[in-house]
């Protein structure tokens, strides 16, 4: 069955729309029709089976966390069909929607309820969260105290224990030390090992090779590439020269 | 054409109500333990707001104006106005800030967005609870207490106030979102609405004011109870202000047709609701790209 399929999904945005009454009326009155209309996501259709470690591939701009914000379904597409089976966990930015004046202990049950899990469940687990958190001690600390480093391996410990069907990564490896980066990478290979869904969102193109064995590329929004990783380079390091020669 | 289609295995979907109150509660407890932490007096906190608004206007407009001669009890009647008015402003303004403080969860992460005016409701709930402890420590000190009759009146009135409240707060939630204007708007709107309602003053002024100006009555009182809150802060009083059910008390004379009032206010307030979550579910889908 399929974890993910997208038809032919375009996502539009306004961009720099004014915030106040005061700037929209005197906007209308003068350039009435002037739409700064962007097309983040243009006509995009593919569709993801259980168990397959996709990588979406593109440089800044390209649409992938659009496309991405999508799949974790905060934003709507304009139009087309989006349909997710599942439970997907996004594991965007880790350690959003922790209160900072909280403990860690208390905010692993905040965090496991916006990523939709019981509390009973996160009760059984919570030796294993703080665990793999290494928080040691300062569990019982306000996250305010804490290390960006430390939120954000609590935030992954949480995430990665609330048992996903479809886990959506977002260039999170970017936080933490190296050590801990190899934990999470030797997770991540676990919960694809297990048969979860796994979209990784980079734009390194050795680390999407690493996890994945199929890459999406966009570009403008557009979908360029659908095939296996290792056909990618030549498609991803052409769709850099047409990038750079729009700009 | 566009839709998002969302499948669960088997199982996940009957569990999900129990998620959306477990969300809630986390929401709610968030706001209430986070609040007051690292803060020495805490909780009480909570109450030295509304005890200083009750003090100031106490003795500016009982003892300084002279208000509190011609009304008995006169500390209980405004502190019943101020608990009542106080709830429905913390309402409105608790759903707004939620919105805009809930930013970075709602970028983030999928859920239902309206569980955030909701656990402001709730939070504004818990306050509203402190200070009826201390308006029935009142009671205790001051020796009276209200009727049974008299309570009755509560029910539709705290049922109005929630209903309008949370309608109101959610539609001004959502278009602040997209117009920051709201935001300051609402500040300058409850602040007009509270000098609106008979809190610092009694209903019978107003009688009394427009006969005094030669002005017809019926027509100045029934402009003045359009506001919907009028009718919720005179049902307040009729039910916890204790000489309410007294003949000095009714010389204050609360509005003909006051049970009629709440009962319309009641479903009123409720159809304002549903206009509230409707509108609150279809500016929310795009909450993320907009905050």
């Amino acid at each position: 069955m399929e974890a993910i399929s997208f038809n032919h999904v375009n996502k539009k945005f306004r961009v720099g729309h004014s915030r106040s009454i005061k700037d929209s009326l005197y906007g209308s009155v003068g350039k009435r029709k002037k739409s700064n209309l962007l097309l983040a996501v243009n006509d995009v259709t593919f569709s993801i089976n259980h168990g397959e470690a996709v990588a979406l591939l593109g440089h800044n701009g390209s649409g992938k966390s659009t496309a991405l914000k999508l799949l974790a379904r905060t934003i709507v597409p304009t139009s087309g069909q989006l349909v997710t089976n599942g439970r997907v966990a996004p594991l965007l930015e880790l350690g959003a929607g922790f209160h900072p004046d909280l403990t860690g202990r208390e905010n692993i049950f905040l965090n496991g309820a916006i990523l939709g899990v019981r509390r009973a469940y996160i009760r059984e687990h919570i030796n294993e969260i703080i665990d793999f958190s290494e928080l040691g001690e300062f569990i019982d600390s306000p996250v305010k105290f804490y290390s960006s480093g430390m939120s954000a391996r609590l935030g992954f410990a949480v995430a990665v224990h609330v048992e996903p069907e479809i886990v959506l990564i977002d260039e999170v490896l970017a936080v933490g030390d190296a050590d801990f980066q190899k934990r999470c990478l030797d997770r991540m290979a676990i919960l694809r090992d297990e048969g979860r869904t796994l979209i990784l969102v980079t734009h390194s193109l050795p680390q999407a090779q690493e996890f994945c064995t199929r890459a999406l590329v966009l570009d403008h929004g557009t979908l360029t590439f659908d095939g296996p990783i290792n056909q990618v380079h030549q498609a991803y390091s052409s769709s850099t020269r047409s990038h750079v020669g729009t700009e | 054409m566009q839709s998002v289609i969302q499948k669960h295995p088997s199982g996940v979907r009957a569990l999900n109500l129990g998620l959306t109150f477990e969300l809630l509660w986390v929401l709610v407890s968030r706001e209430l333990r986070g609040r007051y932490r690292g803060s020495y007096l805490g909780w009480a906190w909570a109450l030295v707001r509304p005890l200083v608004m009750l003090a100031i206007y106490g003795l500016i407009v009982g003892v300084v104006l002279g208000a509190a001669k011609s009304t008995p009890d006169f500390m209980i009647f405004i502190f019943v106005g101020l608990i009542s008015w106080n709830l429905f402003a913390s309402i409105i303004n608790g759903s707004i800030s939620s919105v805009m403080a809930g930013s970075s969860l709602i970028s983030k992460a999928s859920f239902p967005r309206i569980l955030l005016p909701i656990a402001a409701l709730i939070v504004a709930l818990v306050d509203a609870m402190f200070q009826m402890a201390v308006l029935v420590l009142a009671y205790v000190i001051v020796g009276s207490w209200p009727s049974l009759g008299g309570l009755a009146y509560l029910i539709p009135a705290f049922l109005g106030l929630v209903f309008f409240g949370l309608g109101l707060g959610l539609i001004l939630a959502s278009i602040n979102v997209y117009i920051r204007d709201v935001n300051f708007l609402t500040e300058v709107v409850l602040q007009v609405g509270f000098w609106l309602c008979p809190i610092l003053y009694s209903y019978g002024l107003v009688v009394r004011g427009a006969e005094a100006y030669g002005w017809p009555v019926g027509l100045i009182t029934q402009v003045y109870l359009l506001n919907p809150m009028a009718s919720v802060v005179l049902g307040f009083q009729k039910a916890l202000w204790p000489p309410a059910s007294t003949p000095e008390g009714s010389a204050f004379s609360f509005p003909g047709l006051l049970d009629e009032r709440l009962l319309v206010l009641v479903f009123a307030g409720l159809a304002f609701l549903a206009l509230g979550v409707w509108t609150f579910h279809r500016l929310s889908r795009n909450f993320a790209q907009e905050l």
